[in-house]
């Protein structure tokens, strides 16, 4: 809590600094969210989150760029720093980023999840912590965007701390889920760094649709452990296509994103019977979204509405402790009170599939109707 | 099996487009450097967000802002200062 | 699984449309005259295309590239970047654009009003006059 308090000081400091003019620019910008889960058996008003985003812009090619990330969870506040780092402008193509980076996994975690940008107020299925395929890391990256005669690209190469295992013989991380990946790495555990990289293709003269392919690949155990030259190659395909039809006196926007993750072959601790035991180790979660805003509606009211639909699916290993299958459906509408305000409310479906996680009964459905209410700022 | 598969064909993707992007960098045709400033805004805001009020921000406010989405989205330096451009006329 | 999620999806817009037809007796009238008001001088500018007919040919394609991203390419003011915007952008077919006089429309493109860029800089008097026409145009 201290260090909340100090943080909010600095900052405070900060924003007062912000009102005399100088060279360097500084700006705090961010999001936040809040609103009201109502399940089956509670409901609850959810603190939500604020989110902070510090630019400290030093010249034109340098700029330093950081979030926090303050949440409520169970009764506490929680911290977190989801990126710092700095862009140093090459050219007029290329930029190199240095420090904690959204990763160019898919586009989900690095463009898309903030609250006032995500169309539903939950994520996807395997977008979110525990998820599959990572968000956030610790590196160096080279990224930039060029023209294609009608069409354009984009392009991101990055080397950074990588992925580690959960090679279930530390009891103060979850043994059961022996196999499965940890991001977000403050300290590398071995020598080797993670490679990967996007391309994204924008294939229309209007830059309406985009389609990015990113990969990576990562060795992941420990040093000198006997999972050390164990690798995973993790890959994601996203799509984006946003586009007014006239027909319909609105703007569509169809969003999707498939992420997997395959592990090398190599035996597990069974914290279940003391046993060793192997599996293949290929997870995979996949979202596809599709939402409508009647912008060009006569009717005053209609004109800012927007319907989403979404349906997302997550699949762990078979045959491992952990392994799971679940499925979700959520739909929602949002009202648009300006460009970055919006009041969202949705209802979502989840199929726990199988065999679900920590005492979640087979094939149980949770239903649950969020309403939440986010702010760009 | 399949999940293989279809990360070999990421790979080979990868590659593909690598392989585009050093060709068609030499290309001297360019549709993006004849769009106006007003057009940039409105095509690339919108491909992840609403396309900003002009309003919103002071001149160099904007400008530490296109620099921030400049980055994220990867745009060119001839693409963020005409959108610079266009929202400094417009708010 | 399948028919409990489709039954749900159907009680949730069955709500929410009742909702919404709830909230929209309560919403204030639309929005329809922006208070946007050029000065009177501004009715006093004589466009000099006003007896060329053709003279909206000319900005065709600058109308394409600048106005329509908001403004829509038919001017219904349903342009893909004009949709979060507050005020939306104008409607040019309706008449409450068309009433106002040539010079009131030259003003505001000169000089704009946020959203709305100002164009003074970076499109000539003439561009700008013939744009005037080309905004009749759309309404014929």
């Amino acid at each position: 809590m201290k260090k909340v308090l100090l943080i909010m000081m600095v900052m405070g400091t900060m924003l007062f600094a912000q009102s005399k003019p100088g060279q360097s620019r500084f700006l705090v910008r961010g999001y936040a969210h809040s609103g009201l889960e109502i399940y089956k058996d509670e409901s609850s008003f959810v603190g939500g989150s604020f989110n902070p985003i510090f630019l400290w812009q030093q010249s034109d090619r340098l700029l330093f760029e950081a979030e926090l990330e303050f949440e409520l969870e169970n009764g506490e506040t929680h911290l977190a720093l989801e990126y710092a780092n700095m862009s140093y402008i090459l050219n007029e193509y290329a930029t190199l980023r240095l420090g904690k980076f959204l990763l160019p996994f898919g586009t989900f975690a690095e463009r898309l999840h903030p609250a006032w940008i995500n169309r539903l107020p939950s994520r996807p299925l395997g977008f979110g912590h525990d998820g599959v395929g990572p968000a956030r890391d610790l590196g160096i990256e080279l990224r930039g965007g060029l023209p294609l005669g009608d069409a354009k690209m984009n392009y991101s190469v990055y080397v950074t701390n990588g992925p580690s295992l959960n090679d279930g013989l530390n009891p103060a991380i979850e043994q059961e889920e022996a196999g499965m990946l940890l991001y977000d790495n403050a300290e590398d555990n071995n020598k080797n760094k993670a490679v990967g990289g996007r391309v994204g293709f924008l294939p229309l003269s209007n830059s309406s649709m985009e389609i990015g392919f990113s990969g990576q690949y990562a060795k992941l155990g420990d040093n000198e452990s006997k999972y050390e030259d164990l690798a995973a190659l993790l890959y994601a395909v996203d799509f984006s296509y946003v586009s007014r039809v006239s027909f319909l006196n609105g703007v569509i926007d169809v969003k999707g994103q498939l992420n997997g993750v395959n592990v090398d072959n190599a035996d597990y601790f069974n914290v279940e019977d003391s046993s060793m035991y192997s599996f293949t180790n290929n997870s995979q979660s996949y979202y596809a979204q599709l939402s409508y805003r009647p912008a060009y509606v006569s009717n005053d009211f209609f004109k800012d509405l927007e319907f989403v639909g979404r349906y997302s699916a997550l699949t762990f290993p078979d045959g491992a402790l952990w392994e799971s299958d679940q499925t979700q459906y959520a739909f929602g509408v949002n009202y648009w009170i300006d460009w970055r305000t919006v009041v969202k409310l949705s209802y979502q479906v989840s199929d726990a599939g199988g065999h679900g996680n920590e005492g979640e009964e087979a094939g149980e459905s949770t239903d649950a109707i969020l309403l939440h209410w986010s702010f760009g700022f | 099996m399949k999940l293989k598969r279809i990360s070999k064909y990421t790979i080979v993707a990868i590659f593909f487009f690598a392989a585009l992007f050093v060709l068609e960098s030499c290309s001297s045709k360019n549709a993006s450097a004849a769009k106006p400033g007003a057009v940039l805004w409105g095509e690339n805001c919108i491909r992840c967000h609403n396309a900003p009020s002009p309003a919103a921000f002071s001149d160099e406010q904007w400008e530490t802002i296109t620099l921030h989405m400049r980055v994220r989205a990867s745009l060119t330096a001839n693409e963020t200062e005409k959108v610079v451009e266009f929202l400094k006329m417009a708010n | 699984m399948k028919s409990k999620a489709w039954i749900s999806i159907f009680m949730w817009f069955s709500a929410s449309l009742f909702t919404m037809s709830f909230i929209n007796m309560t919403a204030s009238p639309p929005e329809e005259d922006t208070g946007w008001k050029a000065p009177a001088e501004a009715d006093k500018l004589e466009n000099p295309f006003k007896k060329d007919a053709d003279a909206w040919k000319n900005v065709e394609t600058t109308y394409a590239q600048l106005c329509a991203i908001c403004h829509g390419e038919s001017g219904k003011g349903d342009g893909i970047a004009g949709m979060a915007l507050t005020p939306r952008p104008a409607n040019f077919t309706l008449d409450r654009v068309q009433k106002q006089s040539d010079g009131a429309i030259f003003w505001k493109m000169t000089n704009g009003r946020t959203p709305m860029a100002s164009y003074k800089e970076s499109l000539t008097k003439e561009q700008r006059w013939q744009l005037v026409k080309f905004i009749r145009h759309l309404a014929e």
